[in-house]
């Protein structure tokens, strides 16, 4: 074996023995995920019930309260796939998120966007090239990647007690990742309202839900301290979206 | 792409505002498979200690070929042994060598941060966030480079730029991103050398069920077994730490075939 041959092994193996089973503790439940849950949503045409996507998440909660949900979006219709890791804070502000659209049969943007404070720092990579965006916005700021799960999380910036339309500043990720600069999106507000809690029941099962109107144009309703969406209605477009698979445990 | 087209779009993917759902009614919808898949898997392992079967950890992956013939595998790892909680996105090319990866790690000791990694050529950059602040890092890789997150899915991977015709181990750059529980030390990769040796074709049985394999020795320490077509990892066996890896639940769908 050559020294440099050698020094390989050594080196992997060093970096494979800090996974030694040797010295760990009996397997119990991970302490970075207090509380958990999976789903899957299907897209569907409301007027037929003809399924068209679908999304999958997986949702971590934290002992500091945080939320990491990694999902992926396959939308057919329009030939759209996406890959997206989401993190919010306890309060649910954003604080990391990453995207990865696909087009068309094209791979068109990766977005990540990351919230420090009061700043954002957009880093693109797409088919024409890098892309950046630093500017100043609001700490209460959310993401919106289009995966609806996740989307749904700017609900949680409503005050239930207020009210008509509140609105909710979001960085809004580019969902078809056309323009000169694919792996952009922009901040804008979005007019959210709550309308009330409504019990529905939905393929995966029967839940207490918080009902909001989003633009006056779509209905959101979310279950639980961890906001699962549970149906999503666009009736302009005839859409209606809705959870089919839902997991949960601590 | 026409302006009208656009904004059907953005309508019919159903996260823009009520503006938007007012446009022109949209184009005929594709009603196939999604164009963007060409062929997909997905599964499940769980990480054992190799002597008492002990589980230690879970893992699962997604995977889509695109029409291109990259790759897209996104990986969820819960290493509960450790305490540590991996999320990972990981794309290759064609040939496999990396394009992109994000991965966001949490160790016993927190939250340790994400990686944001692009590969252009010999330009590997990296852009690290968590509890060090963000930081970036550009670096020259060899072509004959693979990205090392730590979930086991897309290890396989790892043996991209094999050369078919040679004989023993073979010889490339592993960027092996730090994972400790260290979190002082964000997130970032080191090349490191590697080396791996295919050993043959071989059956192995898992408890997802009897495959065909390739056989190889990565590391100088691991045995693993990789399906031929997308080096999805079924096996490793590191006998020296005491490490299994198995693939517990397997599907794959081809949409070609639709």
């Amino acid at each position: 074996m050559t020294r440099r041959a050698l020094a390989a092994v050594i080196v992997w193996a060093a970096v494979s023995a800090a996974v030694s089973t040797r010295a760990e503790p009996p397997p119990t439940a991970n302490a970075n995920v207090v509380r958990w849950a999976t789903g899957a949503i299907a897209y569907r045409v409301k007027s037929t019930g003809a399924i068209n996507g679908y999304e999958t998440w997986r949702l971590s909660v934290h002992p500091d309260g945080s939320r990491t949900m990694a999902a992926t979006v396959q939308y057919a219709p329009r030939d759209i796939q996406r890959h997206v890791v989401h993190r919010v804070d306890a309060e649910w502000r954003a604080l990391d998120t990453y995207a990865l659209l696909w087009l068309d049969g094209h791979w068109r943007a990766t977005t990540l966007a990351l919230r420090q404070g009061a700043q954002l720092t957009i880093t693109g990579q797409s088919s024409t090239g890098p892309a950046a965006q630093n500017q100043t916005v609001s700490d209460q700021i959310v993401m919106v990647p289009h995966v609806l799960a996740a989307d749904s999380w700017r609900a949680m910036l409503v005050d239930k007690t207020k009210s008509g339309p509140q609105p909710v500043a979001a960085y809004n990720f580019n969902a078809t990742g056309e323009g000169a600069a694919p792996a952009l999106g922009k901040v804008m507000d979005y007019r959210m309202t709550y309308v009330g809690a409504e019990q529905i029941t939905v393929p995966a099962g029967t839940y207490a839900t918080d009902h909001y109107r989003i633009e006056d144009a779509v209905d959101i309703y979310v279950t639980g301290e961890d906001a699962i969406l549970v149906k999503f209605i666009y009736p302009s477009i005839d859409r209606e979206h809705l959870l089919i698979e839902h997991k949960k445990g601590p | 792409m026409t302006m009208i087209k656009t904004l059907a779009m953005i309508a019919a993917t159903v996260f823009g505002t009520a503006a938007l759902a007012q446009q022109p009614a949209p184009p005929p919808e594709n009603t196939g498979p999604n164009a963007n898949i060409v062929r997909w898997a997905s599964g499940t392992y769980t990480y054992v200690a190799a002597d008492t079967k002990r589980e230690r950890a879970w893992e699962r992956f997604h995977m889509n070929v695109h029409p291109d013939g990259s790759r897209t595998m996104i990986m969820w790892h819960d290493l509960f042994a450790r305490n540590n909680q991996f999320t990972v996105v990981l794309r290759v090319a064609a040939n496999f060598r990396p394009l992109e990866s994000y991965l966001s790690y949490w160790t016993p000791n927190g939250y340790k941060g994400s990686n944001f990694i692009t590969v252009a050529g010999s330009k590997l950059t990296a852009v690290t966030n968590g509890p060090q602040g963000t930081i970036t890092q550009a670096i020259d890789v060899p072509e004959k480079v693979s990205i090392g997150t730590h979930p086991v899915a897309a290890d396989g991977w790892h043996t991209w730029y094999e050369d078919a015709k040679a004989k023993g181990p073979q010889k490339g750059t592993l960027y092996s991103v730090e994972a400790t529980a260290d979190n002082a030390k964000p997130p970032l990769g080191t090349p490191i050398p590697f080396e791996f040796e295919r050993i043959g074709q071989e059956k192995v049985t898992v408890p997802a069920g009897t495959f065909d394999a390739v056989k190889y020795k990565l590391g100088g320490a691991s045995e693993a077994w990789v399906l031929e077509q997308d080096k999805i990892m079924i096996r490793v066996l590191n006998a020296p730490r005491n490490l299994e890896y198995l693939l517990t639940e397997f599907k794959s769908g081809d949409n070609a075939k639709k």
